[in-house]
Order: structure tokens, then C-alpha cells, then sequence
């Protein structure tokens, strides 16, 4: 992946001065990164050191490379133990935790259940081919003793779905700053990290997508740091006879669950508002309401009706 | 008298109805919509692809129908700077709406009969309508009078479990005068009378009355001016409804045939619009309202006011061929409203829209 052209830039200052728009892709899918900076030079060093972080951390943690620290896991499972580093021991850790804070819910051996669920296909898959998968998932079989992670049977896999893009984030946030850019955010497929208010002081607005019409949003955030994700039945599904399977799956029946429509959490990082929001949409309603009450942070969760219900919601 | 001031335009739809259309016409048009929001890459755009046409029938009977198919993409506008949340599955709103009038002719007076409908995923509409108009033996003066009935299904992609109704019934009356060979003035008064669900499905927190009565009044004058062989058209309108809305609208177009045997036609024109807010908008983000209050928080219905400056070309061929490209752009802002101080959170909206079309007379 080149690293050494900055991608499409929009230059806003006209309608809005010192601001500066990069649009990218990676991660999967189109991102975005503006930056409010007293000159175009400064902007486009910034948002070059942000991307290629971006970058670094995708193919340090994508399943989809072959040399990525994941893959290298994963191929070794059913064999022996692989030795890590301290950064991915953090985010290992960091995924023990919401295993546990989850009962298990939050699993980020889940994954393999990507092989019975195919939602291009529109067809379900049998009750065979997901039993076939189900003793493969399970965090509390993987041997973590850091810094060495075994999983214990062939075909077993880790991905951080769920959490990968959120911590991609957070580093790009950690990288502005470190560099002093504190006005401006950065969007990587709907996660949203921010690095400070705006030049005039006042707080971005953040639209929520609406889950079923993607050209209408539900509600507003304002925040001046900090993070918001979303997690929806929205990204990837498919409706059959009238009802919506969607990618996020409960990792003990190998279903999908299907109680909201989407949940938006407010959080001081990413990667806590993604993993929250994941877990309350594998909650449901009453269960997920609690756990994000109890974390006091505000969040919006559209019920399966698309009615919208906020906590702590303020301007 | 009537006929040379029937040449000025056959814009002018009530003047030029007094007659049969002598030939068929088919006319194509192919329209591209964008608005976008100051601050935000939000756009939504829409593809407009649309056939009309008018025949004669019988001896004293004539027919006219159109046809279009809608293609929209994008976000409508709204307060953010960026969005949370996955894109998901390309969403496209596609809306087939077309429209059929069947019309008599008499020897001072004529009756048309019109059907409309018009559908998308959410949304089903059908209606009605019946007209008549009566000219003086003279012809200089015509009177319209108008009666319509609308029946509309209102679902929501988001809420299976919405499904309702919306009921609307209008009437017109115009009158078109003749002033001199030089000048025609038109009036037109309407009122319509909307009943049901009229509650936007997409926005959370919003509810709306179950009943909305409008009335609008819109005077035209046109007039030739003999050294340029140039029309001016000027137009005011006034509307008012039971929401608390109040708008006026100016504009103002030059109609220039130039070239040889006036074969092209140049149409500059330029806009203002203002509105009031509806008495139940408002700008604060819907957090917690209260059940039963009614509440907006949809830009469409606050107070602003915008600009608009539109050109457009057109060109007659042989063989009764005539082609036409038409570029209008408006920008609408708080600032811009008459009487109040507008809404402050609406940021600036600009839209572009273009069209071009294609005639052909038989």
C-alpha cells in the first residue's frame, strides 16, 4: 500500500477557513479526516502521519494479511504458542476484559462463524454447519498467558472486529496530538474520534445514521473530545420471509441477534464506545440499557421498531 | 388581438388552453438535482429522467400525460459535520410518479379530467382532478375553476409497523386577462386542505397535526416589449397556512429570442423566497419532547430565506425539432428571511440543478 501520496484532499477554506478535508480508503471501506490548521502545509503533514498509522495498524491486525501478527496466530492454532508484542498484548488484553465484563457475549473468537454466514447468499445456513463451528469459538478455551497466546484447536481464530478499526482510531488521535493538532476529527467507517473543539471553541457535530434509511440521520452528538461509535444491523445482513439476520453474532447459539437496530456510545476512546456499543447490541434492550447505565456514558440505541431511546443525551 | 398576444408565450398554460393543440408533441427531459450543506460533505442528488406528451384525440378532444422516474441518493441536510455509524448497503430511493389529463373542448369553455399517482418504497400517492375553463366571446378574459382530491399511504422502511393515510382536497380559481396587445395579467387563487398522518417517519421526535389547511395566491404579468421582441414575465405570490407558515415569493424572468429567424431563445431569471417558521418548529435537537407536543425539527419548515438565478437556452430546428439546456442555482440562508431573524442553527444550503430536453411536434 502506498504510503507515500496523500490521497484526495478538499480544501474548505473557502467556505470555511483553515479547514482541510482528506478523504481515504482503507479499513474496508471510505474514510475521512479534517483538520482545522493555519496552513494547507501543516494540515497535509498531519494527515499523512495520521493515514499511515492508520495503515500500520491495519496490516499489523487484518485478517486478511497474511503477514499480519493476526494471521500469524491463527495459523498456528492447534500447534503451539505465539510470542507477541506489547501493543498487541494490550489489545489481548483489552479483549479478555470485555470477554469478562460480557459473560461471554464479547468474544473475539467468534469469527469463524464468518464460514456459515454468507449474507451475499441470501440463504440461511443449517443448524449443521453452525454446530459444526461453535466448539471452535470460545476466548475462555485460549490459552493467554502473556506474552504467549495459544489457540488450543486447529481451525480456532482470532479478529478484532469489533474493535480493530475503534483502536485505529484512537491511534490516529494519539498521533495528532502528539504532533500538537488539537482541532478536528477522524472518521474511519463511522467511528469517530475527535481531537479537540473547534478553532471558535464550539463542539462537532456528530450525526448518527439513521439504520434504515442511510440519507437521513436519527439524532445529533456534540462533542468537543473524545469518541463516538455504532454498531447496527445495518452494515451487513440479509432479510428473508421479512426478517433481518445481521453480521453481529451471538458466539454461544451461532445466530444473530436481532433485538435493536443500532447503539451509538459516547465514550472517552474509541475503542471503549466501539466495544460497548458491540456488547449492548448482543445484550438487547433491557440488558444493554443496564450495562451502559451503569458505564455512565451516553449513548442513543434505536429498538427494533426504529424508536430512539437516549441516555444522558445533553447539548 | 387574443391571437397575436398568444404569441407571447405559450408559457402562460391557461391563455394557450383556450385551444385544441393543433399537433402532438413529445417532449424528453433529463434532470440532475444536488444541494449540499455549508461545512459538511452531505449532498443528496437526484437523477430525474421524464417523457410528456400531448396529442389530439378526436376532433375536439385531446390528450396529455407525463412520465417520470426519480433516482435519489445521498443525505438530506441536517446540523452535522460528519456521520457515525456504517454505510451499509448502497441506499437508493427510486419513485415512479406519472400523470394522464383528458381534456374537451366546447366552444367557450372546456373540461379536463386528470388522474396522478406516484410511488416508492415508503410512499404511495393517487389523485384526482377536474377542471373548467371559460373564455369570453371576445376571448380576452378566461376563467379557472379547479377542483382536486389526493389519496396518499404513508409507511416508513425503518418502523414495519407503520401504516397510514393522508387525505387531501383542493380547489382553484384563476382568471386571465388580455390587457392589451402587449400584456396579459394572471390570477390565481388556491386552497387545499390536507388531513392524516403528516408526520415526517424518518425524524425521530417529530409530530406534527393531523391536519394542515394552506392557501396561496399567485398574480403574473406578462409583458412583449416591441424593441427587444423580448417577454418579461413577473410573478408574486403569497402563501399562508394553518401551521403558522407565511412565505412570498418574487421572481422575475426575460424571455429573449435572438438570432436568425429567432431560432434560439434566452431565459434569464432570478428568485427570492421567504418563509416563516411553522409554529411548532424548533431548532433544539430532539432529545426528550414531550409526547403529546407537537414538535419539528425539519429545516423545510423554518424561517429562511434564498436566493435563486437560473439561465436557460433553447433552440428550434427544422422539422419541428426544438432542444433546450437550462442551469439553475439557489442558496438559501437564515439571514435571508423578510421579517424575522430566521432560525440560527440552519447552516447555509446551495443547490445546483440542471436540465436538459428535447422536443418533437408531429
Amino acid at each position: 500500500m502506498s504510503q507515500s501520496a496523500l490521497p484526495k484532499s478538499f480544501d474548505l477554506s473557502e467556505l470555511n477557513p483553515g479547514v482541510f478535508d482528506y478523504n481515504f480508503f482503507a479499513l474496508g471501506g471510505p474514510n475521512q479526516i479534517r483538520l482545522c490548521a493555519e496552513t494547507k502545509a501543516t494540515a497535509d503533514s498531519i494527515a499523512a502521519a495520521m493515514i499511515t498509522e492508520v495503515q500500520r495498524v491495519e496490516a499489523k491486525f487484518s485478517r486478511y494479511q497474511e503477514d499480519s501478527v493476526l494471521s500469524r496466530i491463527n495459523n498456528c492454532a492447534g500447534k503451539h504458542a505465539v510470542a507477541v508484542d506489547k501493543e498487541t498484548a494490550a489489545l489481548l488484553d483489552y479483549a479478555d476484559n470485555c470477554f469478562k465484563q460480557s459473560d461471554g457475549l464479547f468474544d473475539v473468537t467468534s469469527g469463524v462463524l464468518r464460514k456459515a454466514w454468507d449474507f451475499k447468499s441470501a440463504t440461511l445456513p443449517s443448524q449443521t454447519q453452525i454446530d459444526v463451528l461453535l466448539p471452535l469459538i470460545g476466548w475462555d478455551k485460549v490459552e493467554w498467558k502473556p506474552p504467549h497466546i495459544k489457540l488450543p484447536k486447529v481451525g480456532m481464530q482470532i479478529d478484532f472486529g469489533g474493535i480493530g478499526k475503534e483502536y485505529a482510531v484512537d491511534r490516529a488521535v494519539t498521533v495528532a496530538h502528539e504532533l500538537g493538532m488539537i482541532s478536528g476529527f477522524v472518521n474511519l467507517g463511522g467511528d469517530v474520534g475527535v481531537l479537540g473543539p473547534k478553532p471558535d471553541g464550539s463542539k462537532w457535530h456528530i450525526g448518527i445514521v439513521h439504520p434504515r434509511t442511510a440519507r437521513e440521520t436519527i439524532a445529533t452528538v456534540a462533542i468537543s473530545k473524545g469518541a463516538v461509535a455504532t454498531s447496527g444491523d445495518y452494515e451487513r445482513f440479509m432479510e428473508l420471509d421479512g426478517k433481518r439476520y445481521c453480521h453481529i453474532l451471538n458466539p454461544r447459539t451461532g445466530w444473530p441477534v436481532s433485538e435493536l437496530q443500532s447503539v451509538s456510545v459516547v465514550a472517552e476512546s474509541c475503542i471503549l464506545a466501539g466495544s460497548l456499543s458491540t456488547m449492548a447490541m448482543l445484550y438487547g434492550m433491557e440488558q444493554g440499557r443496564a450495562l451502559l447505565d451503569e458505564n455512565k456514558m451516553t449513548c442513543l440505541i434505536v429498538d427494533r421498531l426504529g424508536k430512539l431511546s437516549t441516555i444522558r443525551l445533553e447539548e | 388581438m387574443a391571437a397575436s398576444a398568444l404569441q407571447l408565450l405559450g408559457a402562460c398554460a391557461t391563455a394557450s388552453a383556450q385551444s385544441m393543440p393543433a399537433a402532438s408533441t413529445v417532449r424528453f427531459q433529463y434532470s440532475y438535482y444536488q444541494d449540499w450543506q455549508a461545512g459538511t460533505d452531505e449532498r443528496m442528488t437526484i437523477h430525474a429522467p421524464m417523457m410528456w406528451v400531448e396529442a389530439p384525440i378526436a376532433e375536439k378532444t385531446a390528450i396529455e400525460a407525463g412520465f417520470v422516474v426519480d433516482t435519489m441518493s445521498g443525505a438530506s441536510p441536517t446540523f452535522h459535520d460528519t456521520l457515525s455509524g456504517a454505510s451499509g448497503k448502497d441506499i437508493e430511493d427510486d419513485r415512479n410518479s406519472g400523470d394522464i389529463t383528458i381534456t374537451q373542448y366546447f366552444e367557450s369553455f372546456s373540461v379536463s379530467l386528470g388522474g396522478v399517482y406516484s410511488t416508492e418504497d415508503d410512499y404511495d400517492s393517487q389523485g384526482g382532478s377536474i377542471s373548467g375553463r371559460y373564455w369570453t366571446p371576445s376571448k380576452n378574459t378566461t376563467f379557472l375553476l379547479g377542483l382536486n382530491a389526493n389519496h396518499d399511504r404513508v409507511r416508513s422502511t425503518n418502523n414495519p409497523e407503520l401504516d397510514e393515510l393522508k387525505r387531501n382536497f383542493g380547489t382553484v380559481f384563476g382568471v386571465t386577462q388580455i390587457l392589451d396587445k402587449n400584456s396579459i395579467m394572471q390570477s390565481n387563487i388556491s386552497y387545499d386542505s390536507v388531513d392524516g398522518y403528516l408526520t415526517d417517519p424518518y425524524k425521530t421526535a417529530d409530530h406534527r397535526p393531523a391536519s394542515r389547511d394552506r392557501f396561496a395566491w399567485l398574480t403574473r404579468y406578462i409583458r412583449y416589449i416591441e424593441s427587444s421582441e423580448a417577454s418579461l414575465h413577473a410573478d408574486y405570490r403569497f402563501y399562508t397556512d394553518s401551521w403558522n407558515i407565511d412565505a412570498h415569493t418574487f421572481e422575475l424572468a426575460w424571455y429573449q429570442p435572438f438570432g436568425t429567424a429567432d431560432q434560439w431563445m434566452l431565459r434569464p431569471r432570478v428568485r427570492y423566497y421567504s418563509q416563516t417558521e411553522a409554529k411548532f418548529y424548533s431548532d433544539l435537537e430532539p432529545v426528550d419532547i414531550l409526547d403529546d407536543r407537537f414538535y419539528t425539527a425539519d429545516q423545510r419548515l423554518s424561517a429562511f430565506g434564498s436566493i435563486g438565478l437560473g439561465l436557460k437556452l433553447s433552440r428550434e430546428f427544422e422539422g419541428d425539432f426544438s432542444a433546450s439546456i437550462s442551469y439553475d442555482f439557489t442558496y438559501t440562508d437564515n439571514g435571508l428571511a423578510l421579517a424575522t431573524s430566521g432560525s440560527p442553527n440552519i447552516s447555509e444550503f446551495y443547490l445546483n440543478y440542471v436540465s436538459i430536453g428535447f422536443a418533437k411536434k408531429f
